[in-house]
């Protein structure tokens, strides 16, 4: 499961997604409200399968407390209260500059990475 | 039922696991945090894919889980919180920890040291009390020979100082040493070894001191120096005027007297030689009032003087002194107890 790929000798995973998991959670909660237990899933559906549990409660924490995201509770059947996350104004900026400079990023790897098959 | 009851009991115990991980945050802090958890345990708990896997599995160690939550959330990691404290000796903490605090404080220690223990605790009020008249006499002791202190001259007023000392003591008894523990314990210290260390009551009130030739002995006993001796004959009369040496025939000297019970000034007087000179070994030894400062004055201030000194002034008796019952006189020349001798006028009276 999420081990195998964490635990990967070729490159740890967990270690590059813990510098992007912010893009990846106001990217999740951009077009609908989620509580935190719902971005873990979402995030999982969508392939990054060995987020772990507590950074993304905390990233959602983070991100709250700087002002990125809102939140509002609603009662819950099934136990406490659910503390909901909406995106905001801050959080739409952030998430628009962090995914520029990310795509940046990636495309400077890619081209790294091309040069060197190219030559090879 | 089995499985639920389990689950639950399951995160409780990832619950507390996590919070004791959590213990150095701020209350509201940490409580938010665990909200989240207790919030996000129950929609695991509810969620069909994940609800067999043990919690240790699906989220890691409560250990690891707190870590990654702090590290995501943005918040000091533990170890860094304990290092950001400047480590203090803590000495009650050493002693409990130490083997013998923890024998005192385990069933063992506390059954025989208990009862003491608690003993101690409640005479501490008569510490306090204790304290406050030690705080006072430890400084009237050495100065004055007494442990009220005279205080404008009044005894009285001494007393009401050592009540003043004696309250303040016990309030701050009472107040648990407020922020002032460590003065309070130098103090206690410093009374307590004052104390023990203070020489032990003069034998009389009359505080001696000793001008002591050298190439004389004073005669002294374990209670301290001798300054006088009084002889009495063989049928319990008192003598005058006796002459006494030691087993080498040296003349015996005694020290001097130099302060009083009533404060009067007085000084030795002895008989003279047929040439002038005073014969010191003479027993016992006589004081009178001391009149030399009144000497230059004016006759009729002088004799004014000496009046009031005489009447302030009290006779210094024979002390009393546990006489054996003779055997009657043989011969009987003289009527002892008819025709006892006539003491000089300022000479201590005979004692009964």
């Amino acid at each position: 499961m999420q081990c195998v790929v964490a635990t990967s000798p070729a490159l740890d995973t967990s270690q590059l997604l813990k510098g992007v998991l912010d893009i990846a959670v106001l990217a999740v909660v951009r077009d609908e409200d989620g509580y935190g237990y719902d971005v873990v899933r979402r995030l999982r559906a969508r392939g990054l399968s060995d987020v772990g549990d507590a950074s993304v409660y905390g990233t959602l924490r983070r991100l709250y407390q700087s002002g990125a995201l809102t939140s509002y509770v609603v009662p819950s059947e099934s136990g406490p209260h659910r503390k909901y996350y909406a995106i905001n104004r801050v959080g739409r900026d952030l998430l628009a500059n962090s995914a520029k400079a990310w795509r940046e990023f990636s495309e400077t790897i890619d081209n790294v990475l091309a040069a060197d098959e190219e030559a090879a | 039922m089995t499985i639920m009851t389990n689950t639950t009991r399951e995160a409780e115990e990832y619950l507390d696991a996590v919070r004791a991980e959590l213990a150095d945050l701020p209350e509201e802090e940490r409580g938010e945090l665990l909200e989240d958890l207790a919030q996000h345990l129950t929609d695991i708990a509810a969620d069909e894919s994940r609800a067999d896997v043990p919690l240790k599995d699906l989220l890691g160690a409560p250990a690891d889980y707190a870590s990654e939550l702090r590290t995501a959330a943005g918040l000091p990691s533990k170890d860094s919180r304990r290092r950001m404290k400047v480590p203090r000796p803590d000495v009650s903490a050493w002693l409990n920890n130490s083997s013998l605090g923890q024998w005192v404080n385990g069933p063992a220690g506390q059954r025989l040291l208990g009862p003491s223990l608690s003993l101690f605790r409640e005479l501490r009020p008569a510490w306090w009390v204790l304290r406050g008249v030690l705080l006072v006499a430890v400084f009237s002791w050495p100065a004055t020979g007494h442990p009220i202190p005279e205080v404008f001259g009044s005894r009285m007023f001494g007393l009401l100082l050592i009540g003043g000392v004696v309250a303040l003591s016990v309030k701050v008894g009472r107040l648990g040493y407020g922020g002032w523990k460590r003065l309070v314990v130098v103090v206690d210290v410093f009374v307590v070894l004052l104390a023990l260390t203070v020489p032990g009551p003069p034998t009389t009130s009359q505080v001696l001191w000793l001008d002591r030739p050298s190439n004389w002995d004073i005669v002294a006993t374990h209670l301290g120096p001798v300054t006088n001796i009084y002889p009495y004959d063989a049928q319990g009369r008192p003598l005058d005027n006796v002459l006494l040496f030691d087993q080498e025939g040296r003349p015996f000297r005694v020290a001097r007297q130099e302060q009083w019970p009533d404060g009067c000034d007085r000084v030795p007087t002895y008989p003279h030689t047929a040439d002038g000179r005073p014969i010191e070994f003479s027993y016992p030894v006589n004081y009178t009032l001391d009149l030399e400062p009144f000497a230059s004055l004016p006759e009729e201030h002088r004799a004014l003087l000496e009046k009031r000194m005489a009447d302030q002034c009290q006779q210094i008796p024979r002390p009393l002194v546990p006489l054996p019952t003779f055997p009657p006189e043989v011969t009987t020349e003289v009527e002892p107890a008819t025709e006892p001798e006539a003491p000089p006028e300022d000479a201590p009276q005979t004692a009964p």
